[in-house]
């Protein structure tokens, strides 16, 4: 009788198996077109009121010539005072603008990609490489993991304080990683002697320096001079930064998406994609954070995320936006990062620890599956502790699936796109 | 012209009939509970999160009341959207009523579903219960 049982439950179990059809099987082969009317606009609605825009509304247009004098700055190793690195060692095309490394890698480095983190003599910096997309485009005002540049009320807030260099905020981000130790100056007895200060006038004579070396370029300085009608003597490093600028403006700056072809041209959309369009905008409580045209609500904010490397803070810790305002509230809170071109953009989080983006998702809602704590040491463990609680005061998604991450994962990439 | 259908055929054919209407009669119990098997994991699972996306609303709902802002509108905003694993939910439970489930065996499935730890909780109240 149990034999007969079996083979009766083999048997009903391989035509249900042929007849199954789940709904909203988030597993379901990408390809496969969404039909669904109701859902499909839920999701547009849901788009255009967490404030999705058109790609080409966001842009800024900036002048060619400081646009093509940028170009040629952020390729050229002279923005590095002794070192032998320029802009372009950690923002590649083949990575999205990214190094493709969990941590940067800065002045002393040769090479790109893992044979940087490798081979090379390079200091390795505590933070992941952030890409350019979307910089300095309209309402993109807040840059750095930390947020050390953003504007408050009208004015920039900067580490220049009242000093700041411009009041475009991109152009006082420009300013920043030329006077880095480390990041585009290596850290030599000389450099500790006579520039490692708390004084703005230590950065000033620094980019002094780079100005007049960026002047004197037969290829760079005659470009810089005509696009700012100077003559070269008279180049300051507020051009070098603002033609920098420039350029990271118009050449990361945001393209159309598959997913903008979906909210205002009817374009198309997966099952599995529009799953996990849904699973943002709805339980996975994703637009809390990540809202707005840039997918960011340039706001703070902490995902217990496995923490790799030495840390911002050392032992392997990083605070976070509290290393800028010094508000025990914000340790561990980091600016929400946008989701423009993340398949090209890995490894995630502000220590590059997680090298999938699935993985990226569950750390937002179920972080203890990404750590081995029997592995960890004391210090470690109680760190993540330390991670898990302002973590678990954030909107928290539902409980999501494996194939719900899965989803959620395809939809992101519908917000991948292409220079021309 | 004799007819094609003889007395022995139609007596075996009708045999054949009542031993198939048996067989089908008494295997229908063993086909639903082979529906309700394979069927149970994911059926629990849209219990489990069309509840939860209700009690999501509900709450969102009661926040925005209780201190409206814009946080507590997206919230609840989002926990509209959310509802929709319910209509997955409905949906799935219309294709196992179309594969011969009864109400009643579906609510034995909620109940499976709901009660999925409910060993768990035997375990605690055998250890905790205080015994007279």
């Amino acid at each position: 009788m149990r034999s007969a049982t079996s083979a009766l439950l083999f048997a009903a179990a391989l035509m249900l198996a042929a007849c199954e059809g789940h709904p909203s099987d988030s597993s379901q082969v990408p390809a496969v077109p969404a039909t669904d009317a109701m859902r499909i606009a839920a999701l547009r609605d849901a788009a255009k009121a967490n404030g999705f825009v058109r790609a080409e509304s966001l842009r800024v247009t900036v002048d060619p010539a400081r646009r093509e004098a940028g170009r040629l700055i952020f390729a050229s190793p002279q923005m590095s005072l002794n070192g032998n690195i320029s802009c372009r060692d950690c923002h590649l095309d083949e990575f999205g603008s990214t190094d493709g490394l969990p941590n940067a890698v800065g002045a002393g480095a040769t090479g790109h990609g893992p044979a940087r983190m490798a081979k090379s003599e390079g200091r390795i910096l505590p933070r992941n490489v952030l890409p350019f997309w979307g910089r300095g485009s309209k309402g993109f005002a807040t840059f750095f993991w930390d947020g050390k540049v953003e504007v408050r009320d009208g004015r920039v807030v900067s580490q220049f304080g009242d000093s700041a260099p411009s009041d475009d905020p991109l152009v006082v981000a420009a300013h920043l990683p030329s006077v880095e130790l480390r990041e585009m100056v290596a850290d030599t007895p000389s450099v500790r002697d006579t520039l490692v200060t708390e004084e703005v006038g230590a950065a000033e004579t620094v980019q002094a320096e780079l100005a007049r070396r960026f002047a004197t370029d037969p290829e760079i300085g005659p470009r810089l001079a005509a696009a700012y009608r100077l003559p070269a003597g008279k180049l300051a490093f507020g051009h070098v930064a603002d033609a920098l600028a420039g350029f990271i403006r118009d050449e990361f700056r945001i393209r159309p998406t598959p997913f903008e072809r979906f909210v205002f041209d009817a374009g198309p959309i997966s099952r599995q994609q529009l799953a996990g369009g849904l699973l943002f905008y709805g339980r996975g409580r994703c637009a809390a954070c990540h809202r707005g045209p840039y997918f960011s609500d340039f706001d703070f904010h902490a995902v217990a995320f496995p923490q790799a490397g030495f840390g911002k803070n050392g032992f392997g810790i990083d605070e976070g936006r509290y290393n800028v305002t010094f508000d025990p509230a914000d340790r561990f809170r980091f600016r929400t990062p946008p989701l423009y071109n993340l398949s090209s953009t890995g490894p995630y989080s502000h220590s590059g620890s997680l090298v999938r983006i699935e993985d990226a998702i569950v750390a937002h809602f179920d972080p203890l599956r990404l750590v081995d704590p029997k592995k960890m040491d004391l210090r470690a463990r109680t760190d993540l502790y330390a991670r898990l609680g302002p973590a678990s005061r954030e909107p928290l998604p539902a409980a999501l699936t494996d194939d719900e991450v899965r989803a959620l994962a395809a939809f992101l990439t519908m917000l991948d796109f292409k220079k021309p | 012209m004799r007819s094609r259908f003889r007395p022995k055929a139609i007596a075996s054919h009708g045999a054949a009939l009542l031993a198939g209407a048996v067989l089908a009669w008494l295997a229908l119990p063993l086909w639903r509970e082979a529906v309700m098997r394979w069927n149970q994991q994911r059926y629990g699972l849209l219990v489990e999160q069309c509840d939860g996306a209700m009690r999501g609303h509900y709450q969102a709902k009661q926040a925005a009341e209780n201190a409206p802002d814009p946080e507590a509108d997206r919230a609840l905003a989002a926990s509209e959207i959310g509802l929709i694993i319910c209509q997955d939910y409905d949906l799935y439970q219309k294709e196992l009523l179309q594969w011969g489930l009864s109400e009643n065996e579906l609510a034995q499935m909620r109940l499976r579903a709901i009660e999925a730890r409910a060993s768990d909780l035997d375990e605690v109240i055998e250890t905790h219960a205080i015994r007279y």
